[in-house]
């Protein structure tokens, strides 16, 4: 297979000596071309931290990362990413369109006009097609997380990271946007890590998922999703197999739960 | 701060109509021309506003290209500092101790090195309209959200990149701020240093005014300052809604984040 990233034992700890905090304790996965990955876990168990690495965002403090063959050492024009806090991420001073245009702002190759054809192409792609000169503000959250995931694909990156990127909106809206972030990465043959905290989601999204144990964190287990590429909010959820797969990953995590003395819990 | 329009409205006259004519009947009663009434105050504006003119254009030339100065110079240096955290942590307390120091206070300093010319004036004028401006924009530059930043990073932005189309927009509403107490700080300090080492400006004409009893003409001469100022404000303030109408309108909007 197309290796397209390589985690090998990353490690990171906050603080040093006895109070230092271990998060990540040696995680190693790795993602191919194509494929749609999630990663879930128990709350607190270090996802973000977990994402920030592979952003290039964070160093971790040992292992390493390998982005297309080569070590990643900070952020890279080939991995975007979708951030949970779309009001944050999304500048209200620029327009809808402009705000994906930036997206594009390290694209050199690319005329003005084309990175303008693009965005608007974009913006029919995410359902938001008339949009482009209002503002982010004027956009219900929804819609405004559409923005995010249509920049996120402008920068035309090999990677595309999610980070929780359906937390904020409501249930009804959730739905939706799976589907059209799952049409999206069909159309555009985007690899796409998804970080979330939903076992449903990362079930019904991914071709794999990586299931984390808590703090300190290690890989648990991979479980390949063998439902097809066509999932249906209905029928896919009813799925045995589907069941399945969501009993086995719900019961690590709650293993992981229960393992956590109720001191701690509180 | 609302604008000359609504701040115009007929209910906002009441209390200055009433003023003025309390203060009128007191200098009736006082009958001195060391206590004018509100219409000997016309009188001598009626009298001097050619004269008032003229110098109230020296005192807002000499104000707005000191203002312009210190917002080329400083609005900058203030994103710079926010941004380049060490370089903002040492000089912090440098121009935290600035900040205090009163304006005319520099003055005999200034008048070593540049003279009493207009030189002298911008320097001293631009140094009171620098310290809103700098911590309004340091402030501003320093507390931006980190997600902003994260944007940022994740799109290589370089440094410069990222202060031009991220840390100065998001900075311009303290910024605004800023440049609204600065215009103040600017046409104040303007006033004083040409009391204290000027040939002409209104502030010269208030003075000599003053000096010669002629104190219906003094304050003929504070009236135009005053509307000056209050026109100048309400022109900030329009170009600061037509700037950020993001800011403004966003704000109102940002609490429907959570529904599609």
């Amino acid at each position: 297979m197309d290796r397209l990233l390589d985690a090998r034992e990353l490690a990171k700890a906050y603080g040093s000596g006895a109070k230092a905090l271990r998060i990540l304790d040696g995680i190693s996965f790795s993602v191919s071309k194509g494929e749609f990955v999630s990663i879930v876990g128990p709350s607190g168990c270090g996802k973000t931290t977990l994402l920030m690495a592979l952003a290039g965002l964070m160093k971790p403090d040992s292992g390493s990362i390998l982005f297309q063959g080569t070590p990643l050492n900070g952020p890279s024009p080939g991995i975007s990413v979708v951030f949970q806090d779309y009001s944050r991420s999304l500048f209200p001073w620029k327009t809808n369109l402009d705000n994906i245009l930036f997206g594009m702002i390290r694209n050199p190759s690319m005329s003005r006009a084309d990175k303008r054809r693009r965005g608007l192409e974009l913006m029919d792609a995410v359902g938001l097609k008339g949009f482009d000169a209002h503002y982010p503000w004027q956009l219900s959250g929804g819609m405004q997380q559409r923005v995010a995931i249509a920049r996120g694909l402008a920068a035309e990156s090999e990677l595309l990271l999610l980070d929780e990127p359906l937390a904020a909106v409501d249930a009804q809206t959730r739905a939706d946007m799976q589907d059209l972030l799952l049409e999206l990465a069909a159309r555009f043959n985007q690899t796409c890590i998804l970080v979330t905290h939903d076992v449903d989601e990362a079930v019904y999204m991914a071709d794999r998922v990586v299931v984390l144990t808590r703090r300190p964190t290690r890989v648990d287990h991979e479980i390949p999703v063998d439902l097809g590429t066509r999932r249906d909010q209905i029928t896919t959820r009813e799925d045995p197999r589907f069941l399945e797969i969501r009993h086995d990953v719900m019961a690590a995590i709650r293993r992981f739960r229960a393992e956590v003395p109720l001191a701690e819990k509180a | 701060m609302k604008s000359l329009r609504s701040r115009f409205d007929v209910n906002g006259l009441v209390l200055p109509v009433i003023l003025l004519l309390i203060w009128q009947v007191l200098a009736w009663r006082a009958n001195t021309p060391l206590f004018p009434g509100p219409l000997q105050v016309a009188q001598s504006i009626a009298k001097l506003y050619p004269a008032i003119l003229g110098e109230l254009g020296h005192t807002l030339l000499r104000a707005a290209v000191s203002f312009v100065v210190a917002a080329v110079i400083f609005i900058p240096l203030g994103i710079l500092l926010g941004r380049l955290r060490l370089l903002g942590a040492l000089l912090e307390p440098a121009i935290d101790m600035l900040a205090t120091l009163p304006p005319p206070a520099v003055v005999p300093i200034v008048m070593l090195f540049a003279g009493t010319g207009d030189g002298a004036k911008i320097v001293i004028i631009a140094y009171a309209a620098a310290v809103p401006l700098l911590m309004n924009t340091y402030e501003a530059s320093r507390t931006i959200h980190p997600a902003a930043n994260q944007v940022a990073r994740v799109l290589n932005l370089t440094r410069l990149e990222a202060m031009w189309h991220i840390d100065l927009p998001a900075s311009l509403p303290m910024i605004a701020t800023g440049i609204r107490l600065a215009v103040s700080s600017a046409l104040l300090v303007s006033v004083t240093s040409e009391m204290l080492l000027a040939t002409n400006g209104i502030g010269v004409l208030i003075q000599r005014q003053q000096e010669n009893f002629q104190i219906a003409g003094g304050l003929a001469a504070i009236t135009f300052i005053s509307l000056a100022g209050l026109i100048i404000n309400s022109l900030v303030f329009e170009f600061e809604k037509r700037w950020l109408f993001w800011h403004y309108q966003g704000a109102g909007a940002s609490g429907r984040g959570q529904t599609s």
